[in-house]
């Protein structure tokens, strides 16, 4: 169970990581609405919902790919993004 | 709002990933083992999404620093993102196959071992703003 101190321990560094990025409103728009499954997930063990195997496969299924989607290599520098 | 939702989601996420120091009692039941990997699978989920964000913006211009006015992502932060993510990965698929494998077995170690990769991607993302 996840207890308030942890939570509000998890506040504290969210707070950095969204002050930080969520700025750039389009994109990180796109990618908390694709967050709302993996979110309602959490919501439901927190409140006691058990994981079955077969959620589990599913999930890392879609979370292979999402990762695929991100290792794809970034197109070539050529010297105007090189920061 | 957005934020709000946003800060809700990191706080779910980081709670049941890198900032959870005390994992639930993780041997006593296959139950306990399924929720603790998903946990992490789905923390994971959050963390993967944020970087594919990130890396949807355009690329900073050299010499140039993200800003309120300057809305861009840096190339060296999405390398490093990379890698760590590519780490997480393995660490994550590896506790799923353990749990898989081995359902009575204790999965301290293996869920540990993907937090301390959550944790890296995590150190990374926040860079990409400074």
């Amino acid at each position: 169970m996840v207890t308030a101190a942890e939570i509000e321990a998890g506040v504290a560094i969210a707070e950095a990581i969204v002050s930080a990025i969520v700025r750039v409103a389009p994109a990180i728009q796109q990618g908390v609405v694709s967050s709302l499954p993996y979110v309602q997930a959490i919501a439901g063990l927190i409140q006691g919902t058990n994981a079955t195997q077969e959620q589990i496969d599913a999930t890392l299924a879609e979370i292979n790919a999402a990762t695929d989607a991100f290792l794809k290599p970034l197109p070539p520098d050529d010297g105007a993004t090189t920061t | 709002m957005r934020k709000l939702f946003a800060l809700a989601a990191m706080i779910c996420g980081l709670a049941l990933a890198g900032c959870q120091t005390t994992l639930p009692s993780l041997n006593i039941s296959n139950a306990v083992a399924l929720n603790t990997v998903y946990g992490i699978e789905n923390a994971y989920g959050i963390a993967v999404n944020a970087a594919n964000a990130y890396k949807a913006l355009p690329l900073c211009a050299t010499g140039t620093k993200p800003s309120a006015t300057n809305i861009c992502a840096k190339r060296s932060v999405i390398v490093n993102l990379q890698s760590a993510m590519s780490r997480a990965r393995l660490a994550v698929n590896n506790a799923v196959a353990f749990q898989k494998t081995y359902p009575t077995l204790d999965v301290t170690n293996v869920v540990a071992a993907a937090q301390a990769a959550l944790n890296d991607v995590q150190a990374v993302l926040v860079s990409g703003a400074n």
